[in-house]
């Protein structure tokens, strides 16, 4: 169903792997400011539907469309550089950088042109300032901030899952597509890492889609909620309702 | 012995040398890429400032290449970078585009194998087995004996050098370079944050490529000769190993592993008394020389003489505490410890 | 046409040599994961080393070359034990293995230039008289360099199917952890392929000192884009797809040199990189292969 509030949905997107068919003939559409979740047993094609929707792999068909402009087949910097950020199921921090410099190398920035870099540093001088700044609040309110000059591979699983969601908010996106954030998180941490999306949701007001397999979570964060099985996309609707949805059911029990 | 101009001669080895390594230390110290291809550039550097320089062939003398000009003093040196820019251009694009990892290494180690058999077996391309000799060495009208020309060759060297140093810790230093390092430790997540991978690796090759061409061409402009054996495939080995020796990532570290292995490697070889006497003996202790202190680094200390540093911003407004009030600290002094152990926390997550 | 059969004759010497050097090659990079960029140097070696004890210790011929062989299989199974497995257990990245490599290669050839100098030498198998054989004309020695690639590839054939030490190498080349649950002993085994792939190294290099007139440290070294581009045509880590492509890079190298003497390489390392990009499962499996990782 998309409607003029969608900011991302995909179209009969197909994607085989030699002769198996990961992401088969499957639509959806996340409407802005939502979280919405994707869940759907192993192998259900969550992962790869999550690197067509981020560009890291291209569908062999279908339609992807993000704030209204067709993405399909963008490569993956093209359409992060539009808005959407994602991350990952593995801890990606850059670990032999600080936790300040993680943050520092999110957003897009002049200095990344060679001639700005290198010959006309004026040009960047000031926005280096303006992004430490907002580095370091972010860091204050991740909790981040003692920790500024540590190597992000020396964090804990947890510090460095809020780190990733901290790096991504510095990118400024319209839209943040989170692939099981609460991985690798002991259990005792993870209502911090969940007021945190809360908190990035209605505070700044960015739309989330989250792929997650504990059903708390996901009935706890998510408005609605997306359910995949065997490449395709058979259930939309809150929590409530997909309880009660006997495709959704047959596909969880069988 | 004129300690005063072997002095200058160590000098000026240890600049050429600098340009290079400055230049695999872009390539394989900040983006991680292990593109061997940096050799075909100096070699490439080196042709091109002699063939500009030399004048065009002369039929029935024993150097034979292809096309050539009497270009005066800069053009020659200033089309040779442009040349290595090009090479490194021409191999980026064929290979970067897709290949990682020890793919990249042995398909650039491939085509250094390919185009080095090239040229060394065609005679009339660029000199082939033979090469070049009698290449013309700049500024010589600035003096007149040996020991002056001496300084200022070095001086010549020195200024691009330290010119190329401050290229790189100015790359390194800048957000392009954090792009380059984010894309080294993480190139998925990078990607995902909207870095521009094969922009960035492209810029980077080809700002190595033409230091490592200016390399070549000093190095031709020194020796006045140019063969291909300066830059064979073996060569690769001495300018990584100067990388490993110093510590990679860190452009002084960078100096340090060329003066270690050009100077103390290269002319410690010098002084042990049964090795001067044979020249063949000499290089080939050499050679073994730096292959056992390459090993024994990457056994014993990986990271090198002068690791890469932690980035760090000196004169950021951040010496403001943790809770909006002045500390009252001086610029550039770290947050309070305080702060830092977690005891007045900020941070309910701990390790 | 005459020029062309006796251009091919010497193709099958050299893809002799070649298939004995890249099966070894090939499988230190598959099986063993390492590209081994020392592998050429240590053919000189076991070249020199029977140099060594035939003529200045006199032994007999087929001994020396029997220990010759044997010391650079152990080296290399040295080499992978000692300075590799340990540099990669304390995280040394891939490349720096490389380099470390190549370190041992240059430790070997300078080596050897130290101690026998810039010198030639010559090692004589057999005759040198010609004589001509379906329209080719191949000295007896090189028929013996082409007579021993045939019967060590026949053996090798042999140990891989029916030995269970070649079964347990395909299933190690498949996936190590699998065949460990399942009994083998992976580290036992693959310190057994360094020495079998050591030896094929020695053995290929003492053959090649054979068929060179005369040679030197750095005799071996031009052989190393086509053992490169023979691994990557055939299929890395297959042995059976080195084989095929030493064959077809053997005849195709010597086939081009009748155009031009340094073409020949060129041809081979541009099959080898073209390979390498557009089908790196090599020319000889099928696309599914390295999900069968067969040998």
């Amino acid at each position: 169903m998309t409607t003029s509030d969608t900011v991302l949905s995909c179209e009969n997107v197909t994607l085989a792997f030699g002769g198996l068919r990961a992401v088969d003939d499957a639509s959806l559409s996340i409407q802005r400011g939502t979280i919405t979740g994707l869940i759907g047993p192993n192998g259900a094609g969550k992962s790869t539907m999550v690197n067509i929707l981020s560009g890291q792999l291209r569908p062999q068909s279908g339609r992807v469309t993000f704030d209204t402009a067709d993405v399909t087949g963008f490569q993956a910097h093209r359409i992060a550089q539009r808005g959407l950020i994602r991350t990952f199921q593995l801890s990606s921090e850059f670990a032999r950088m600080t936790v300040l410099e993680n943050l520092m190398v999110a957003p897009r920035q002049t200095g990344e042109r060679f001639w700005s870099a290198v010959f006309y540093r004026r040009g960047w001088r000031d926005q280096e300032y303006e992004l430490l700044a907002r580095a370091e609040n972010l860091l204050r309110e991740f909790g981040l901030f003692s920790l500024a000059d540590e190597y992000a591979g020396n964090l804990s699983g947890g510090q460095r899952r809020l780190l990733e969601l901290a790096r991504a908010l510095m990118a400024e996106p319209r839209m943040l597509l989170l692939d099981e954030p609460l991985a690798g998180v002991a259990p005792g941490r993870t209502g911090q890492v969940i007021d945190h999306i809360v908190q990035i949701n209605q505070g700044r007001s960015v739309t989330v889609l989250i792929v997650e397999h504990s059903m708390e979570v996901i009935e706890q964060l998510c408005s609605t909620v997306l359910v995949m099985i065997q490449g395709q996309v058979i259930a939309e609707g809150s929590m409530q309702q997909l309880r009660e949805n006997p495709r959704v059911l047959e596909a969880y029990i069988s | 012995m004129n300690w005063v101009f072997y002095a200058t001669t160590l000098g000026t080895v240890f600049f050429i040398n600098l340009i290079l390594i400055l230049s695999v230390n872009l390539q394989l110290g900040l983006l991680g890429l292990p593109n061997l291809s940096f050799i075909i550039c100096l070699g490439a550097g080196a042709y091109v400032v002699s063939i500009f320089s030399l004048g065009p062939a002369v039929p029935g003398s024993l150097q034979q290449y292809f096309f050539g000009a009497f270009l005066p003093f800069p053009i020659p040196l200033i089309l040779a970078a442009l040349v290595g820019v090009a090479v490194a251009f021409i191999v980026g694009a064929l290979v970067l585009y897709r290949m990682r990892g020890h793919t990249l290494a042995v398909i650039t180690l491939i085509i250094v194998l390919v185009v080095w058999s090239v040229i060394n077996g065609t005679p009339n391309f660029l000199g082939g087995a033979n090469g070049l000799f009698g290449i013309p060495q700049p500024f010589h009208s600035l003096a007149g004996t040996t020991l002056g020309y001496g300084f200022v060759f070095l001086g010549y060297v020195a200024v691009l050098g330290c010119l190329c140093f401050v290229f790189n810790q100015r790359f390194f230093k800048s957000p392009l370079g954090r792009a380059a390092r984010a894309l080294r430790e993480n190139e998925q997540a990078a990607v995902a944050l909207g870095k521009d991978a094969y922009r960035i690796r492209l810029i980077a090759v080809m700002c190595g490529g033409a230091m490592a061409a200016l390399s070549g061409a000093l190095l031709a402009q020194y020796s006045m000769i140019w063969t291909p054996s300066p830059w064979s495939l073996d060569e690769v080995f001495p300018a990584i190993g100067a990388m490993i020796v110093g510590g990679r990532g860190n452009n002084w570290g960078a100096a340090l592993g060329t003066f270690f292995v050009s100077i103390v490697i290269g002319q410690g070889i010098q002084w042990i008394p049964f090795v001067s006497s044979d020249p063949g003996l000499g290089s080939a202790v050499q050679w073994i020389g730096e292959g056992v202190i390459f090993i024994g680094f990457l056994w014993f200390r990986p990271r090198g003489l002068l690791p890469e540093r932690k980035a760090r911003w000196d004169h950021s407004p951040r010496r403001v505490g943790a809770f909006g009030e002045a500390d009252g600290s001086r610029p550039g002094e770290g947050v309070r410890p305080l702060e830092r152990s977690g005891l007045v926390s900020d941070s309910a997550v701990s390790a | 046409m005459q020029l062309f059969l006796q251009v091919t004759g010497f193709g099958l010497v050299d893809a002799s040599i070649l298939a004995l050097a890249a099966v070894g090659f090939t499988l230190q990079w598959g099986v063993g994961k390492f590209i081994n960029l020392a592998y050429v140097y240590l053919m000189m070696l076991s070249a020199f080393l029977d140099y060594t004890l035939t003529q200045t210790l006199h032994l007999e011929f087929w001994l020396s070359a029997a220990l010759s062989i044997g010391a650079v299989g152990l080296v290399s199974m040295g080499m992978n034990h000692y300075l590799v497995l340990p540099l990669a257990r304390r995280g040394v990245r891939f490349f720096d293995l490389l380099i470390a490599g190549f370190g041992v290669g240059i430790v070997v050839e300078f080596g050897l230039q130290a101690i026998y100098g810039e010198n030639f030498f010559q090692i004589k198998v057999a005759g040198t008289r010609p004589l001509k054989i379906l329209g080719m004309h191949l000295t007896p020695s090189q028929l013996v360099i082409i007579g021993i690639a045939v019967l060590v590839m026949v053996m090798l054939h042999v140990l891989l199917t029916k030995t269970d030490i070649g079964r347990a190498i395909r299933a190690i080349s498949v996936n190590p952890t699998l065949a460990q649950s399942c009994g083998v002993r992976v580290d036992f085994v693959l310190n057994l392929l360094w020495l079998m792939s050591g030896v094929l190294c020695g053995l290929s290099g003492l053959v090649l000192a054979f068929d060179t007139s005369l040679f030197n440290s750095g005799t071996s070294a031009v052989e190393l884009p086509f053992i490169l581009a023979i691994a990557m045509v055939g299929g890395i880590g297959s042995a059976y797809g080195a084989m095929g492509a030493a064959l077809l890079i053997g005849l195709v190298s010597n086939w081009v040199d009748i155009v031009n003497p340094q073409y020949g390489i060129v041809v081979a390392v541009f099959a080898g990189g073209l390979v390498l990009l557009l089908r790196p499962e090599g020319l000889f499996r099928s696309p599914m292969a390295s999900l069968a990782g067969s040998v």
